[in-house]
């Protein structure tokens, strides 16, 4: 052992806080190192000092056991059930005010935590469920497509998608609103805007003015968001009126309903399953377009629309099936004073297959 | 063995037995009176402590651990004592070498008496320099035969706390008690 060591262990040595074996070689260290058996020597001093100058043996206090013994309250404890289970109680107090707190926790917030669970997990079919008809709407698309021998692209078939999605939403916030989310414009328009293709022209019942709609009548599938043009024949203005609100929605067929007004039969804008939803009325002088009616089953879809005597009569085609593969045709009835009354048409009749 | 008999005795109280508090009073009376006035150099108050002492032990005896020692939380119970008292009165510690007549020995020559008093003054005074922890860390370490386990026990601070305070204390020591006989020479 050289002097480094004894020195790092010497406070233990001197707190008496060392192994056997340590303490022999450190004190024979001591026996053969003359500085250092001085530095110990001068721990032991210390030490000595202070049990010296903190000693108090030869103060004499006074006892106060007796005074201790009359102040307490004897019947303070006692061998009783209810006594040791107060005490019991007063000891742990905190512990068992953290379990019932933990407790009332658990009550309150595990309904809450099933609720939102259960909302969750409702979300998460709503979401599933809409995933799955757009699946079912685009194996439709798909199928309508390659029977049609249509060169549709990728994109598009994503475009309908998207679309459908929305328009499965848009239909939501239709239903919940009274008023049509629909806003039409006119504006007064050149001859020489008109569509360079032929489009054809429908004339009012005195044959004043005449309407159209901007489609290509021999295309099947047509897409996108048309327009109609009101040619008054006499002077040969033209007003276009095109959607300005809820663009998904487009014009798909529009009638004569007396001189001045035009049956307008929207429906969402993309896609081959959709022929028309709403039918709304345009005064064609002052430009007013007002909501007359919509069906209420998404299968059902208005293809045209038109006035007998007091009932409007639509040509409709009804889906059978989820994936809007199989349809027939049928033909809707519905009084003109029912329109505003929000009733549903009647069926009148039906082409079974 | 002691540990069990602490234990025994402590639930023969809470079973009511008052006797057996007689016993634990008598067993440590002596302890923490030494403890106390160590604390705060003062016989009287020294004595009304200790009596508040017990009196709290008994009251809040269902309160202890008995994973611990009894003498360890009879230990930290006076030294919060204390030191609410000298809070309270704010008492600045002198040592009053004249309270106790008895510590010097008859055998003892004048020039040890003097020695003896020089002595004791410096570690008091060093003492009192020191913080409150580092004093009671000393004071409790040559007054009983503690372990640094039970005084960071009864400090309420960790064991290597203890220790590092404990040797620094001493170091420093060692450094004012040469710096004082320097004084004396020059």
């Amino acid at each position: 052992m050289n002097c480094n060591i004894f020195r790092k262990r010497l406070e233990d040595y001197v707190m008496g806080d060392i192994p056997s074996e340590l303490k022999i070689s450190l004190e024979n260290h001591m026996d053969g190192c003359e500085s250092c058996r001085a530095i110990y020597e001068e721990e032991i001093r210390i030490d000595a000092s202070f049990k010296m100058a903190l000693s108090i043996e030869g103060i004499e206090f006074n006892s106060s056991r007796t005074s201790i013994i009359s102040a307490i309250d004897k019947n303070r404890y006692s061998k009783r059930t209810s006594n040791k289970i107060l005490y019991n109680i007063k000891k742990y107090k905190n512990r068992y005010l953290s379990y019932a707190v933990a407790v009332i926790a658990m009550i309150v917030f595990i309904p809450m935590l099933l609720n939102n669970f259960n909302e969750g997990s409702y979300k998460t079919e709503g979401a599933s469920e809409n995933k799955m008809d757009i699946y079912k709407a685009e194996d439709k698309a798909s199928n309508e497509a390659s029977t049609e021998n249509s060169t549709q692209d990728i994109a598009i078939a994503d475009e309908k998608q998207e679309a459908i999605a929305d328009k499965k939403a848009d239909s939501k916030v239709i239903m919940n609103e009274e008023n049509s989310p629909m806003e039409f414009k006119g504006t007064i328009v050149e001859s020489k805007e008109l569509p360079n293709y032929e489009i054809v022209w429908a004339n009012s019942l005195n044959g004043e003015k005449s309407a159209a709609i901007d489609t290509i009548p021999e295309k099947d599938v047509d897409f996108g968001i048309h327009v109609i043009y009101v040619k008054d024949i006499k002077t040969n203005k033209i007003v276009k009126y095109e959607v300005i609100k809820d663009t998904q929605s487009t014009i798909k067929n529009i009638q004569w309903w007396d001189n001045e007004h035009l049956i307008v039969v929207t429906g969402f804008a993309y896609g081959s399953v959709s022929y028309g939803s709403d039918i709304y009325s345009l005064a064609v002088d002052t430009g007013k377009f007002s909501a007359l009616y919509q069906v209420k089953d998404e299968k059902q879809q208005i293809v045209e629309v038109q006035k007998v005597k007091n009932d409007l009569i639509l040509q409709l085609i009804i889906y059978e099936d989820d994936n809007y593969n199989i349809s027939h045709k049928a033909v809707g009835k519905i009084n003109i004073l029912d329109l505003k009354k929000s009733t549903d048409m009647q069926i009148i009749s039906e082409e079974k297959k | 063995m002691k540990v069990q008999e602490d234990s025994n005795l402590i639930q023969s109280i809470l079973d009511g037995n008052i006797d057996s508090f007689n016993i634990l009073v008598n067993k440590y009376e002596v302890i923490v009176l030494r403890f106390i006035y160590n604390m705060i150099k003062d016989k009287e108050a020294a004595e009304d402590i200790t009596q508040e002492v017990f009196i709290t032990i008994y009251n809040k005896l269902y309160l202890y651990d008995r994973n611990h020692k009894f003498l360890n939380w009879l230990l930290q119970v006076s030294k919060n004592k204390c030191i609410d008292y000298i809070r309270k009165y704010k008492r600045v510690y002198e040592s009053n070498i004249e309270d106790i007549p008895n510590v010097i020995s008859k055998e003892m020559s004048p020039e040890q008496t003097a020695e003896f008093k020089e002595t004791k003054q410096n570690i008091e005074a060093y003492l009192n320099s020191l913080c409150e922890i580092d004093r009671q860390i000393l004071i409790i370490r040559y007054m009983q035969n503690l372990t640094f386990n039970d005084l960071a026990e009864i400090l309420e601070i960790t064991e290597s706390n203890v220790k590092r305070r404990y040797y620094k204390s001493r170091q420093n020591f060692k450094t004012f008690i040469s710096q004082k006989e320097k004084g004396c020479k020059q």
